[in-house]
């Protein structure tokens, strides 16, 4: 029952993040700095995303994680294909766990 | 988009084109969200499996992937209730994990034209880490309400799904094959991430130093919390940039 409790709370107080800013702010004209600042956010968010989680993408180790982010980079600059860089990043990371 | 007064034709065929516009705008967002469905997908079953060996019930794992609706969270709570952490801790802890959201949240409204409150009331629920990055690079200056149903509903629905398939076939999927796939966010981030990169280089000082960030500030605090502070720093330096040379990138 309890953890009911703390679901639905963690539920609440995780929406109401999400959704008073995006309802709020979208109607509002912001000063210059801050729309500069919020324009660097994805950006920000990517690098911080992306590292260091990737190393701990594969339970196995750092390297799949590793090896399978250079293959995504590569694979984007050279075939601007999405979803080819996906799936030559999982072949990397699970290419890499046959070399332990 | 300014009708003639009074020309009934004039307002059903802009009703008509609404509808039309509304309807391949939701077909772009699905399509957009099938990496992160690809990668949603083998996560939520590692939730499910987790949160049910963990002890909690099928019902109560699908619950919190419904409900909840944040990897990071979610994997937070199952192991705080395992290791029997107090119940006011475990909101609060969330809830701090969280609020990233509002930062996400502030940064895309900025791309969102609000006309009725519902929709972006709704839409905003399925506001992750993943949608939020996707829907930010759009090429369009704005983003439309009918794509973000699309992206975040077919996000949603790979996570709910993958939750119960977790959840239901405990002991058939081998963990093998999702660890494998856990790199597909991670390169789908890579594949939206690089070619900016590639065009500002102002985007690459702002990225590295979020990674950077995030990796000295996840050594004491450990991943998951390093993000909020990494990514309102890295963008704190960027604008900090685009003031210097005087364009934006």
């Amino acid at each position: 029952m309890t953890v009911l409790w703390i679901i639905l709370l963690i539920g609440i107080g995780t929406y109401l993040m999400r959704m008073v800013p995006f309802v709020l702010v979208s109607n509002l004209r912001l000063p210059a700095w801050l729309d500069r600042y919020l324009q660097k956010i994805p950006y920000a968010a990517m690098g911080a995303l992306i590292f260091p989680g990737i190393l701990h993408a594969d339970t196995s180790g750092i390297w799949p994680g590793l090896f399978g982010g250079i293959a995504a980079a590569a694979a984007i600059l050279l075939t601007r294909n999405i979803w080819v860089t996906v799936l030559v990043a999982i072949f990397a990371a699970a290419g890499t766990k046959l070399f332990y | 988009m300014v009708n003639p007064i009074g020309s009934m034709e004039g307002l059903e065929a802009e009703a008509a084109e609404h509808a039309a516009s509304l309807k391949s705008e939701w077909r772009r967002g699905v399509r957009a969200a099938m990496p992160i469905a690809m990668g949603y997908f083998p996560i939520a079953v590692t939730f499910g499996l987790l949160a049910k060996s963990s002890g909690l019930g099928f019902g109560i794992s699908i619950l919190m992937s419904l409900f909840v609706y944040s990897g990071a969270s979610q994997f937070l709570t199952v192991g705080m209730l395992a290791a029997g952490t107090p119940f006011i801790a475990v909101v609060a802890a969330n809830l701090i994990l969280n609020l990233r959201h509002v930062v996400m949240s502030t940064s895309l409204a900025r791309r969102y034209r609000l006309e009725k409150r519902l929709p972006a009331a709704i839409v905003s629920f399925g506001i992750t880490d993943e949608t939020f990055v996707v829907a930010s690079n759009e090429k369009s200056p704005f983003v439309s309400t009918g794509f973000l149903f699309g992206l975040n509903a077919t996000a949603y629905a790979s996570w709910a799904a993958g939750t119960a398939a977790g959840a239901v076939f405990t002991a058939w999927i081998p963990e093998d094959l999702a660890a494998s796939m856990g790199v597909a966010l991670y390169a789908m981030f890579i594949a939206l991430l690089v070619p900016s990169m590639k065009k500002s280089r102002n985007v690459t000082a702002v990225a590295i130093t979020g990674a950077a960030l995030s990796w000295v500030f996840s050594l004491p605090l450990g991943p998951g919390w390093s993000i909020v502070p990494a990514t309102l720093l890295a963008a704190l330096f960027g604008m900090i940039l685009d003031r210097r040379k005087g364009n934006g990138a």
